[in-house]
């Protein structure tokens, strides 16, 4: 139990024209778990869960070991909050929000509240309503960084910021890697850092968990086979394949469970294997949720 | 430095792969080396740990490095592992070329003849660039 | 550990709030040089505007405090610190409450003072005073409790509606209620019957029980956002 900072299990959440069912995922201490999914999936849902602001229906959910909702101040000192939903005092400056902070929590590192200050190129004099929507959100990033927390639950960090803030963003996320001691959760619609920084991948669609899992394992269980038919050959429907587009004699397979024989299993049956390809994060998400979307409607 | 390129096709970890075999290759890092821990090098690349973990553990099966309990990973004490990785990348290289060859359609002399000619014209450029 | 971020709440919002308390305080203190000035219509005018700064505060005070909190979304990033949706909502009215009663307190000292010591009113005006601008502090409890407790922009304002407009319903109810009051307003000795004592003792009960129900509300929510 120690060693995940996150464990929820079964919870369920009624809302009015939504639900999440069963949600269940961990995250081991010292690791990155991202979270993907479509907008309206539930991750912020499952977030506000796990930060107790929101109450599960049904099912546990325990975070730094404490259970959530009824520890949540307890685990809130250790935990950085930022969602893309959640905003500053606009009529209060930078600077005022960095003392506040400070007055609250011990862990406060004023010297790295600085160098931030310095890198995101912001200024704690200005006003919060006077600052860029991306300033905005690196502001409210650095009052969770400068802490540093033992756990940062950031619902979506990166949406909405251009390439060099997301690039200082996730610079300072792998910064905290380097203490195997912290963790974070993030949620992104950015697949690209997701896969590039993510210890394990969730992926949530509709209020259901898809996939959960290790992220090597996961990308390496996908693969783009790209097959030749000759005229007169039916491309066989083999286990591991969930879906096949064809176009003429070219055709493209997708396998969400590749085997190291899947490629024979094709030439057995007559067709030309040209490649076999790896898949990015993002074109695993876009098959992904065509198929369970697939599967609902049949 | 590391860098992990976006429109390389390869998974991350191989490229991680191929950039330390390069480093040995090359000189800079030498047999019995100590080289960064997984977690430095996730950190210097801004990559998830788990992806080093996976290269250094590929690169420790194929004998390119080792890892002893509690003391970090080194370049294999070994004083062939230079010539060895250029071995592996050799037979990666030749395969891929037939590979190609046989899509193109080429005969194994066609090959053959592009081979010489290429290992000509590369072999010459060098001696006039010394 | 706990204790201090509920306290730092309170006066973070005293500050963030300062500007319409001081308002308050200056309309009030308006209203009540004017009644210095003497005369009928002055006085009219007076008690107008110290009437309607009590009013004003009773709506602006938990508009700026808690509705806003919500419309502006900040409200994540409080219940992002380690507090519970109780220690919040204490915290809210606590300084909330605390803001309403500086100007309100001081009106109320400033028209004693009027009363008592500048004789702008006989002694007799004292209870009628008293209950009548116990009125606005039932109205901002009312308003107050109703922002904090209900979820969305659309109580609060609903709630400063109904509030507003009934104020005159309820100053016509209770002075209907002690015929001896409004006998007695114009004697030079305050009256303190029982009917009076009895109003005024209701009033206090009910903002006692208005202020208790919104707490049991509050701590009762199961999602903050």
């Amino acid at each position: 139990m120690s060693d995940y900072v996150i464990k929820i299990e079964g919870v369920c959440k009624s809302y009015r024209f939504f639900e999440l069912d069963n949600i269940a995922l961990q995250v081991p201490r010292g690791t990155i778990m991202g979270l993907i999914g479509p907008n309206g999936a539930g991750k912020s849902t499952t977030i506000r869960i796990l930060m107790g602001l929101v109450h599960q229906d049904r099912g546990e959910v325990r975070v730094l070991g404490h259970r959530m909702p009824e520890g949540q101040v307890a685990a809130k000192w250790d935990i950085g909050f930022a969602s893309d939903d959640m905003r500053l005092y606009g009529a209060m400056t930078l600077g005022w929000h960095l003392r506040f902070m400070q007055s609250i929590y011990n862990s406060w590192d004023a010297r790295y509240a600085e160098r931030l200050l310095k890198r995101f190129g912001l200024r704690a004099e200005q006003k919060i309503k006077g600052l860029s929507h991306g300033q905005r959100v690196k502001a409210a990033l650095l009052l969770v960084f400068a802490r540093r927390p033992k756990l940062l639950v950031l619902d979506e960090p990166t949406t909405g910021l251009d390439p060099v803030a997301r690039h200082e963003i996730l610079r300072e996320l792998t910064e905290v890697m380097a203490d195997e001691d912290r963790s974070v959760l993030f949620s992104s619609q950015n697949t690209q850092d997701v896969e590039q920084i993510s210890d394990r991948i969730t992926f949530i669609d509709r209020g259901h968990i898809i996939d959960s899992m290790d992220k090597e394992a996961y990308l390496d269980r996908w693969r783009r086979l790209r097959l030749e038919a000759p005229a007169g050959v039916a491309l066989p429907a083999l286990p591991g394949v969930i879906g096949i587009r064809q176009s003429g004699r070219l055709a493209v397979a997708i396998s969400n469970a590749f085997e190291p024989h899947l490629p024979g299993a094709y030439e057995n049956s007559g067709a030309r294997v040209h490649a076999v390809e790896n898949m990015t994060l993002e074109e695993i998400f876009v098959a992904n949720v065509e198929r369970s979307r697939e599967e609902v409607e049949a | 430095m590391f860098v992990i390129s976006q429109t390389d096709k390869r998974p991350m970890y191989l490229q991680i792969m191929e950039q330390i075999r390069q480093r040995i290759a090359v000189g800079d890092w030498v047999a019995g080396q100590a080289i960064p821990s997984i977690r430095q090098l996730a950190v210097d690349m801004g990559v998830s740990v788990i992806t080093v973990k996976r290269a250094y553990l590929e690169l420790e099966r194929e004998g390119v490095i080792v890892t002893r309990q509690g003391k970090g990973s080194f370049v294999a004490s070994d004083s062939e592992v230079g010539t060895r990785i250029r071995e592996q990348e050799l037979a990666q290289q030749l395969e891929q070329a037939a590979r190609n060859a046989a899509l193109l359609g080429l005969s194994p002399r066609d090959l053959e003849k592009r081979i010489r000619a290429t290992y000509d014209r590369v072999t010459d450029a060098e001696k006039e660039s010394v | 550990m706990k204790g201090q971020v509920t306290l730092r709440l309170i006066m973070k919002d005293w500050r963030m709030n300062s500007p319409v308390i001081v308002l308050s305080i200056i309309g009030g203190a308006v209203a009540l040089g004017v009644l210095l000035i003497g005369g009928e219509t002055p006085f009219v005018l007076g008690a107008v505007f110290f009437f309607t700064s009590m009013i004003f505060c009773a709506c602006i005070l938990p508009l700026s405090s808690i509705v806003n909190e919500r419309k502006k979304q900040t409200l994540a990033f409080m219940m992002s610190l380690p507090i519970s949706a109780t220690q919040y909502g204490t915290a809210k009215l606590v300084s909330t409450l605390g803001a309403f009663l500086i100007p309100w307190l001081t009106l109320i000292a400033a028209a004693l003072y009027m009363i008592l010591g500048r004789h702008v009113l006989p002694n007799g005006a004292i209870p009628i005073t008293l209950i009548l601008a116990t009125v606005p502090f039932i109205g901002f409890c009312l308003i107050t409790g109703t922002a904090l407790v209900a979820e969305s922009e659309g109580w609060g304002t609903a709630a400063i509606a109904v509030v507003n407009s009934s104020y005159w319903l309820a100053w016509y109810l209770l002075v209907s209620q002690a015929p001896s009051v409004t006998r007695t307003w114009n004697s030079r000795v305050a009256v303190w019957d029982s009917a009076t004592v009895n109003i005024l003792g209701a009033e206090f009960v009910s903002i006692l029980l208005i202020l208790g129900l919104t707490m049991i509300l509050q701590s009762r929510k199961r999602d903050f956002i």
